[in-house]
């Protein structure tokens, strides 16, 4: 099928699919982008702290973000260790963050339960994804710039109606890059491949996993919609 | 945006893309008291999953992919459809004269009540495609199905929506022969 065979749409309907859709208002840009940096300073916080030693109270700082994310953050969105260009947080985490954010790199915030004292030596925060230590920023780029190439090759493949071609190019980049950043995206190309080749009960084993490992993953939805899509 | 550019920055982004996101999260029938969490929660993921992007392409699909993902998850988290606006209800419920604003006012309710009549799944690729502008191949890859499961989507979506806009007009007609 092609776009050519896709049904006329009436006239009338035209016109209204042209409707513009509302704006948002100044005021909610404000606010949510205001709400934006706070969830971002907590995560700057909560990485600054541990990864730079950060002398005042750890406790504080840790505690202040927590208090935030489950205060404010009902979402349930848990940002990552977020770098900002300007200078590093020295404060209780409840300061505004600081506008300009440069780059946001994987590392998962310390689960909101958390309840130990973090006055100790800086340590990592526990990664579910990337080998212990970061690898210098190039090395770590051209891995990322592999890991994209291999998942291309995956979703084309998958686009293209070629599952099989399309684990293939998953499984290369598992052997490759068991943990890599790009492991969450790399579980979903794999689901839908197996979906695609009527391998429910391997797409079903995947997603449990899937789901017990990153349970507030933004791609949960997809993925159960996939499993879901196939009779048991 | 491509790789010759400066990275991007997420304060950027959002104010280049708050109102295509808030757009396509009115489309896809988000309500106003949703809002506010959707939109900070898409670029709060983007955020989170900035690696993720190839910033050598548009971000737009991307984010639209993470939008529609969150969308769902709201959706699936409360268990219910929340039904979206009655067209007999709403759609026709300001009769003040031909201002433009009440016009436009009309238009999005007709334009949310036909587009919500459709199940999610075929909503969400013909937002996608016909509204937002994404290919069909983005479309694909955003939803995670083949280029033929997206036809198979728009194609039906569209005879739904042919069907909808047919019974508003008699409505419409209806009404206005009653008046």
């Amino acid at each position: 099928m092609s776009g050519e065979d896709l049904p006329p749409l009436p006239e009338g309907l035209l016109e209204v699919l042209k409707t513009p859709p509302p704006v948002p208002s100044g005021d909610f840009e404000a606010q949510v982008l205001s709400r934006l940096h706070q969830t971002l300073a907590v995560s700057a916080a909560v990485g600054a702290g541990v990864t730079a030693g950060v002398t005042v109270s750890k406790k504080l700082l840790v505690g202040g973000a927590i208090a935030l994310l489950v205060a404010g953050l009902g979402a349930g969105v848990a940002l990552e260790r977020t770098v900002f260009h300007s200078e590093p947080v020295a404060a209780p985490a409840v300061a505004p963050a600081p506008a300009a954010l440069a780059k946001i790199e994987a590392a998962p915030a310390p689960p909101v339960t958390e309840t130990k004292p973090v006055v100790r030596a800086p340590a990592p925060l526990p990664r579910p994804v990337g080998p212990p230590g970061p690898p210098p920023a190039s090395s770590r780029d051209r891995d990322l710039s592999a890991e994209r190439e291999y998942l291309e090759v995956a979703r084309t493949a998958l686009v293209r109606g070629a599952p099989a071609e399309a684990l293939v190019a998953v499984e290369r980049h598992e052997r490759a890059f068991p943990n890599g950043r790009l492991a969450e995206e790399r579980e979903v190309v794999c689901i839908q491949a197996l979906v695609s080749l009527d391998r429910t009960d391997d797409a079903r084993q995947r997603a449990t996993r899937f789901n017990a490992r990153w349970p507030e993953s933004a791609l949960g939805p997809t993925v159960d919609a996939l499993v879901e899509s196939r009779p048991k | 945006m491509n790789s010759t550019q400066a990275p991007a920055t997420l304060d950027a982004v959002y104010r280049a893309e708050l109102r295509s996101v808030f757009g396509f999260l009115w489309r896809l029938g988000a309500r106003e008291h949703e809002m506010e969490d959707l939109a900070h929660d898409v670029f709060a993921t983007a955020a989170r999953r900035w690696d993720a992007w190839d910033q050598s392409r548009p971000i737009k699909p991307w984010l639209m992919g993470i939008a529609f993902r969150l969308f769902s998850q709201t959706r699936r988290r409360k268990g219910t459809v929340e039904p979206l606006e009655d067209h007999e209800q709403q759609a026709h419920s300001s009769q003040a004269g031909p201002d433009d604003q009440v016009a436009l006012g009309q238009a999005q309710k007709v334009l949310r009540f036909a587009l919500g009549s459709l199940p999610e799944e075929r909503r969400v690729a013909f937002v996608l495609h016909e509204l937002e502008g994404l290919t069909v191949a983005e479309v694909s890859e955003q939803m995670g199905v083949p280029v033929q499961t997206t036809y198979s989507r728009l194609r039906q979506a569209r005879v739904e929506l042919a069907a909808v806009f047919e019974r508003v007009q008699a409505d419409e007609a209806r009404r206005g022969g009653a008046r």
